[in-house]
């Protein structure tokens, strides 16, 4: 019986990986090349001015070849770095303001209240030594 | 006369230090942008790369608060110093302040350098650890009831532990973050911006610590005039 738990152990971890390799399986058949039948290749994306020519029909394979340039210099970045530097020092300066403002009224409502407290307090008679 | 059995709180610094103090933070930030601004643009990441010059210091501070903390927070434990104990929670909240203008800045500049705004790094991960790590701390001190400073600190000493973690992830595992031989292979043009940046957030952190001690004395002392007035009959419990 002893034997057997192991065996059973692995068994039922090999048929989980099984199931597990199932969506990853249909994930890659989802976005498998479209097959030679299909009506027209598709137009070049307007983002890769390199591109300029329709690409190459499918292989036997159905295998269609990417024909973007591997330099990618001339591609147009999406977010600009300019106010993505601005907003990162932006945001420090406005945290360590934050920072100040909080603690600096927090200690003057403080003080004020000390002041406060001690002109109610009785003054403090100093011993005498012994 | 009877010796004073009261905690002794930390002594703030004069205001004279803190003037001192903020008149070289103010400096230092008016010249650090001209330097940043001319220094020269690295080829490869181009102008989102110049968020450098305030994302490390953010960081140099955040795990410098956070050792801070740790050790403050073990001289608490361990000899029931009072003036460590106002030293950590000053050091507490700017860990908190610098860790979350170090996460905010990172993936701002990550999203051009790596194209996307978060990674799982090992230094990415272990850096939100921390700051996780410190305001679990400022709960637990705020609203922990009679032993939440005690447990704060407790807290404190896994924050400081974690320091090390984050700064030697580059070069113990794989990951996208760079290393920490970049800032010694600096280019020599980029030295003086990075360096005043440094300094200059570095002396913002001790003019920092200086306020927030101050807070905490003056809590200290409303502590105990409040106590005083109990005494008196003045305030009622």
């Amino acid at each position: 019986m002893s034997r057997r738990l192991p065996v059973r152990l692995l068994r039922r971890s090999l048929f989980c990986l099984l199931l597990a390799g199932l969506p990853l399986s249909q994930s890659r058949a989802d976005v498998a090349p479209p097959t030679p039948t299909a009506a027209a290749p598709a137009p070049a994306p307007a983002a890769y001015p390199a591109a300029a020519k329709a690409p190459a029909g499918p292989d036997s394979e159905g295998f269609v070849p990417d024909n973007r340039p591997a330099n990618m210099s001339g591609v147009e970045e999406g977010i600009p770095a300019g106010p993505l530097v601005a907003t990162a020092y932006g945001f420090i300066w406005a945290a360590v303001l934050a920072f100040v403002g909080l603690t600096a009224r927090r200690t003057r409502q403080l003080e004020l209240e000390i002041a406060q407290l001690a002109e109610r307090l009785p003054p403090v008679k100093s011993a005498s030594p012994s | 006369m009877p010796m004073s059995t009261q905690p002794v709180p930390a002594r703030p610094a004069s205001l004279t230090t803190l003037w001192l103090l903020l008149f070289v933070t103010v400096v230092g930030m008016l010249i650090a942008p001209q330097l940043i601004l001319r220094a020269p643009t690295e080829p490869t990441m181009g102008f989102v790369q110049r968020i450098f010059y305030f994302h490390v210091p953010c960081c140099w501070l955040a795990m410098l608060g956070a050792l801070t903390c740790g050790v403050c927070s073990a001289l608490y434990l361990f000899k029931n110093s009072e003036k460590a104990e106002h030293y950590a929670v000053a050091a507490a909240e700017l860990a908190v302040v610098f860790g979350l203008t170090a996460i905010v800045s990172g993936p701002l500049w990550a999203r051009k350098a790596w194209g996307v705004w978060w990674q799982w790094d090992v230094r990415l991960t272990t850096t939100v650890l921390l700051w996780i790590i410190f305001i679990s701390y400022l709960f637990a001190r705020r609203y922990g009831g009679p032993g939440g400073r005690r447990l704060a600190a407790g807290l404190a000493l896994f924050g400081a532990a974690d320091v090390p973690m984050i700064y030697f992830s580059v070069s113990l595992w794989r990951t996208i973050h760079p290393k920490t031989s970049v800032v010694p292979t600096l280019d020599p043009g980029m030295r003086p911006a990075f360096w005043l940046s440094l300094t200059t957030f570095t002396v913002l952190f001790v003019l920092l610590m200086q306020m927030r001690i101050r807070l905490e004395t003056a809590r200290a002392r409303y502590s105990e005039l409040h106590l005083q007035a109990q005494d008196a009959g003045l305030i009622e419990d």
